[in-house]
């Protein structure tokens, strides 16, 4: 019983570690790319290590196994946070050219960081949204 | 596939061209910033075969090279994104 709940983990974490990499493959934008590795492979990870902890059942292993499970869980969205900072800050366009700026002028190394509070409202009106133009 | 070795050495071939398809992203990025994305799931998709090496091999040693890869796949990455925007010293 314990090593069948291990393969149906086994399985089920490496579909979604195929799938992250699928996606960082095929995905068309910088800023979409970075959602496989932080949300895909972490669950896969997770999953793996899960696997791990059932299929060798050893306190210490189950204990660094969940150790290693909230370290990647905690720094694979802030490396893809940072990713996303520093790759905005350095004008890496997203893929529409056309898509709506929101951050314009709130990051304190853009170019436009003079521009702070001219180009994004204080309250949006009512029946429109940021995000979409017109 | 009953047994749970066949199992772990099958996913350990899937494993394998995830890192071979995050490896096509590497070379084939357009800017550095896709080549640093690819290459945190890389470290991520070494991190899982070592996971199912520790398994197909009965052993708990290799738990400990599972914790410091991550550690230094997140750092590399966290220098060399600081280094691209230039706010590392260098």
């Amino acid at each position: 019983m314990p090593d069948l709940i291990a393969a149906v983990a086994i399985i089920i974490g490496t579909a979604f570690l195929m799938i992250a990499s699928l996606g960082m493959l095929r995905l068309p934008d910088f800023y979409a790319r970075i959602h496989a590795s932080t949300k895909a492979a972490t669950l896969g990870l997770a999953l793996l290590l899960i696997a791990l902890a059932i299929g060798l059942r050893d306190r210490p292993v189950i204990t660094k196994a969940l150790l290693a499970m909230a370290f990647i869980c905690a720094t694979a969205p802030v490396g893809a946070h940072i990713l996303a900072r520093a790759a905005y800050a350095t004008k890496v366009p997203p893929l529409p050219d056309n898509a709506v700026d929101v951050y314009a002028g709130f990051h304190p190394d853009a170019a436009d960081a003079d521009k702070v509070g001219e180009t994004a409202p204080a309250v949006p009106e009512p029946g429109t949204s940021p995000l979409r133009p017109g | 596939m009953i047994s749970l070795e066949t199992i772990a050495s099958y996913a350990l071939g899937a494993v394998a061209i995830a890192a071979a398809m995050c490896m096509a992203r590497i070379i084939k990025g357009p800017t550095a910033f896709d080549r640093l994305a690819a290459f945190e799931c890389l470290i991520l998709d070494l991190v899982g075969a070592i996971i199912l090496v520790s398994l197909l091999e009965h052993t708990d040693a290799y738990i400990d090279v599972v914790l410091v890869v991550a550690l230094l796949g997140f750092v590399g990455t966290l220098s060399f994104a600081a280094y691209l925007e230039g706010s590392l010293d260098a």
